[in-house]
C-alpha cells in the first residue's frame, strides 16, 4: 500500500491486478462454498463458483461431503448444469462420461472399444478441492493443499460464527426460500471491505429509509457511542465483523416489535433469548447480536438482530475488475415459528439487502460509482483515503468504558476503518508475497 | 381463446396507462392502482433439478424474490419521491415498459384472471442500461373508473437480476 491509510485506487480496475488476484487469493483461501442444510441428503448438491472457477458442493452416497471442479477431466465441460438437485451421477454431455457424487469417474462409454481397457479410472474422477472443512454449519473449501487450517484462517472470527451462525441452541440455520443472484459493475473488493466494518454509510448510504420511518435512529446512531455498542470488530489475518450489541436493549425492542406478530412470535423471543442466556453464562460481555460480517476474502453475513432477522448470506463473485455477481441465501433458525421466519424473509426481501431490497439499492449504486472512479487516469493515481481513528487504533477514547470484555478482535467503535485496513493488509500480503496463509 | 372485446380493449387501455405512470414515475398514482389489501410478488429463474427422472423439465422453476403489499409499495414511491437520499434513482433512470401478448383467462364478473407480456428498459446515468423481460400474471378487480390490480404476480426472465431493481414492472 502506498502509506499507512491509503489504498492504491488502480486494484479496482487494473486487470493485470485481478488477474493475480485469481492466482493467489480465489486459488488458495478457504472460500464459502455453501451450509450443511443446503445439502442434507445423500445426493443433494450446490453448483457455485470459487473465483471464476465452477464448483460443485455434493453430499456423497455415504453421506460425506466433497468439494468438486465442474469440469469434466476428459474435455473440460461442465458436468452439473444445475444450481441445485440431488443426483446418483453427474454426467458430460460431450463424451458421456459419468461421476459418482463424490467425483470418481465411474462411466465411461466404450472403454473398451475406445480405450481397449487401458485407461485409469481412479486419475480421471473430477478435481477434488484438497481442504474442506466445516465451521458453524459453514462449509469452507481451499485449492491449496498447504493452506492452514480452517480455524487458523478463521482466527477469532471462528468464535463469532459459532456464537452468531452456529445456532445450535436453536435448532440450527436452514435455508429459506431459494438462492438469487444480481450482478453489479462493481469490484468485489469494494463490497466485501464495506461488509467487512462499514458502519459509516449507513446514515448516508440508506437515509432514505430513515427519512420515511422505515428504520429509526434507535440503531445506535445518534449521541455518542454507546457502550452497549455497536460496535466494529477486526479479527485478524482479514476479517470483520460489526454493528454488534451487548446488553438487553436490542432485546427489549425485538419483544416489542414481536407484538405484532402474534404470540407465538413472541413466545420465541423470549424463550430465545432464555436459551440464549445459558449459553452465554461464562461471558462477561454478551452480544446479542450483530448486523454484517465478512469472511475475507468474500463470504458476507448479514443479521440485524437476534430473533427477529434471520442470517442473508452473500458471496461476491469476482466476474472481471468491474464486474460481480452477488450470491445470497436467507437462512432462519430451524425452531423459530413460521411467521417469525417468515416476517425475517420479508424484511430481508422488500427493505433490506435482498436483490430487490432498498438497502442493497443504494449500496450498489455507490459502489458502481466507486469502481467506475478507478478506472480514469488521473483518477487512478489518487490514493483512496482509510485513515478513520488511524492513529487511536486500539486506544480509542472512553473504550475502557465498553461492555466488551472477553470479546475476541480488536474491538473499535460504529465509526471506524480498522477493519477495512485490516482487510487490504490481508489482500496486500496474500497478493504480494505468495505465503500460503496469508498472515 | 375468446373474450368479450370490449373488456378485452379496457383491460390494455388499462395497462397502456398504467405503463405510462411507470415511466412517468408517478409511483404515488401507480401504487393506488392496487387494491389495499393487494400483493406484489416478483420471480426471478432458478436451474433446479427439480428430480431424479428420464424427462427434463422444459420450464425453469420460478422463484419468489419479494413479496409486497400495498403500504409497502408506497413506502418504496415515497422513498424515491420524498427524499434526496434514495441514491439509486438520484439522478433518476428512465424507462420504458412495453405490454403485449394480452389475454384474458378468466373472468367471473368480479375478478378477472389476466396474463400479459412485458418487455421494459432501463438507462441509468451513462453506462448502465438493462432490458428485463417477463410475464405478468393479474387478478384485477373491476371499479367505478376502471379496474384494480389485486394480485400481480411478475414473473421475469432472468437467472441474475440485473442489479437492485429500483423500478418495478
Amino acid at each position: 500500500m502506498p502509506s499507512p491509510g491509503t489504498v492504491n485506487r488502480a486494484i479496482f480496475s487494473d486487470p493485470d491486478i485481478y488477474q493475480v488476484e485469481q492466482e493467489r487469493i480465489f486459488a488458495r483461501a478457504w472460500q464459502f462454498l455453501g451450509h450443511v442444510a443446503m445439502i442434507p441428503e445423500p445426493g443433494d448438491y450446490i453448483s457455485t463458483f470459487t473465483g471464476q472457477d465452477p464448483v460443485i458442493l455434493a453430499r456423497a452416497a455415504d453421506g460425506s461431503i466433497g468439494a468438486f471442479l465442474n469440469s469434466c477431466p476428459h474435455r473440460g465441460n461442465r458436468v452439473c448444469l444445475f444450481d441445485r438437485g440431488n443426483t446418483a451421477t453427474f454426467t458430460c454431455s460431450y463424451h458421456g462420461w459419468s461421476f459418482a457424487t463424490d467425483g470418481r469417474l465411474t462411466g465411461v462409454p466404450f472403454v473398451q472399444e475406445a480405450y481397449y481397457g487401458d485407461l485409469d479410472k481412479t486419475s480421471l474422477g473430477l478435481a477434488r478441492m484438497p481442504r474442506l472443512e466445516v465451521v458453524a454449519g459453514l462449509i469452507f473449501g481451499s485449492w491449496d493443499a498447504d493452506a492452514p487450517t480452517l480455524n487458523d484462517y478463521l482466527g477469532d472470527m471462528a468464535w463469532y460464527l459459532e456464537h452468531f451462525l452456529g445456532a445450535q441452541d436453536y435448532g440450527g440455520l436452514v435455508p429459506y426460500g431459494d438462492r438469487y443472484s444480481y450482478t453489479l459493475r462493481a469490484n468485489w473488493k469494494i463490497l466485501a471491505e464495506n461488509n467487512t466494518g462499514d458502519h459509516y454509510h449507513t446514515l448516508t448510504t440508506h437515509g432514505s429509509l430513515y427519512r420515511i420511518g422505515l428504520r429509526s435512529q434507535a440503531t445506535g446512531f445518534e449521541g455518542a457511542q454507546g457502550i452497549n455498542g455497536p460496535f466494529e470488530v477486526a479479527l485478524s489475518p482479514g476479517h470483520g465483523i460489526g454493528g454488534i450489541e451487548t446488553g438487553t436493549a436490542l432485546y427489549e425492542h425485538e419483544l416489542v416489535e414481536a407484538k405484532a406478530l402474534g404470540p407465538a412470535a413472541e413466545e420465541w423471543v423470549r424463550e430465545r433469548y432464555a436459551r440464549f442466556e445459558r449459553r452465554a453464562e461464562g461471558l462477561e460481555a454478551k452480544p446479542y447480536s450483530y448486523s454484517h460480517g465478512n469472511v475475507f476474502p468474500n463470504f458476507s453475513f448479514f443479521g440485524r438482530g437476534g430473533a427477529l432477522a434471520g442470517r442473508l448470506f452473500a458471496v461476491e463473485h469476482p466476474r472481471g475488475p468491474i464486474n460481480t455477481d452477488v450470491w445470497q441465501w436467507f437462512m432462519v433458525e430451524r425452531d423459530a415459528p413460521e411467521t417469525v421466519k417468515e416476517y425475517a424473509w420479508s424484511k430481508l426481501g422488500g427493505e433490506g439487502l435482498a436483490a430487490s431490497g432498498m438497502f442493497a439499492q443504494d449500496d450498489s449504486e455507490n459502489f458502481e460509482r466507486v469502481t467506475e472512479s478507478s478506472r480514469s487516469t488521473v483518477a487512478r493515481r489518487l490514493p483512496f483515503y482509510l485513515g478513520m481513528g488511524l492513529s487511536i487504533e486500539g486506544n480509542w477514547p472512553e473504550s475502557d468504558t465498553w461492555d466488551i470484555k472477553g470479546l475476541p478482535g480488536v474491538i473499535g467503535p460504529r465509526f471506524s476503518e480498522h477493519c477495512q485496513r485490516l482487510f487490504y493488509r490481508m489482500w496486500d500480503t496474500m497478493m504480494s508475497d505468495g505465503s500460503a496463509d496469508g498472515v | 381463446m375468446a373474450s368479450d372485446p370490449s373488456l378485452f380493449q379496457a383491460i390494455a387501455d388499462f395497462y397502456t396507462d398504467e405503463a405510462t405512470l411507470l415511466d412517468d414515475r408517478a409511483l404515488v398514482e401507480w401504487a393506488d392502482l392496487f387494491t389495499d389489501t393487494a400483493t406484489y410478488e416478483l420471480f426471478g429463474l432458478q436451474k433446479r433439478q427439480m428430480q431424479r427422472s428420464k424427462k427434463s423439465a422444459v420450464v425453469n422453476p420460478s422463484i419468489l424474490l419479494f413479496r409486497d403489499d400495498k403500504p409497502f409499495l408506497q413506502l418504496r414511491a415515497r422513498r424515491i419521491l420524498e427524499t434526496t437520499l434514495a441514491h439509486a434513482e438520484r439522478p433518476p433512470s428512465a424507462s420504458r415498459q412495453l405490454v403485449t401478448n394480452i389475454r384474458i383467462l378468466d373472468d367471473d364478473g368480479e375478478t378477472i384472471q389476466v396474463r400479459s407480456s412485458f418487455v421494459t428498459h432501463q438507462a441509468r446515468l451513462d453506462f448502465d442500461e438493462f432490458t428485463f423481460f417477463g410475464k405478468r400474471e393479474d387478478q384485477l378487480r373491476h371499479a367505478p373508473d376502471g379496474f384494480r390490480i389485486e394480485r400481480r404476480r411478475v414473473y421475469l426472465d432472468q437467472f441474475i437480476l440485473a442489479r437492485s431493481l429500483t423500478i418495478l414492472f
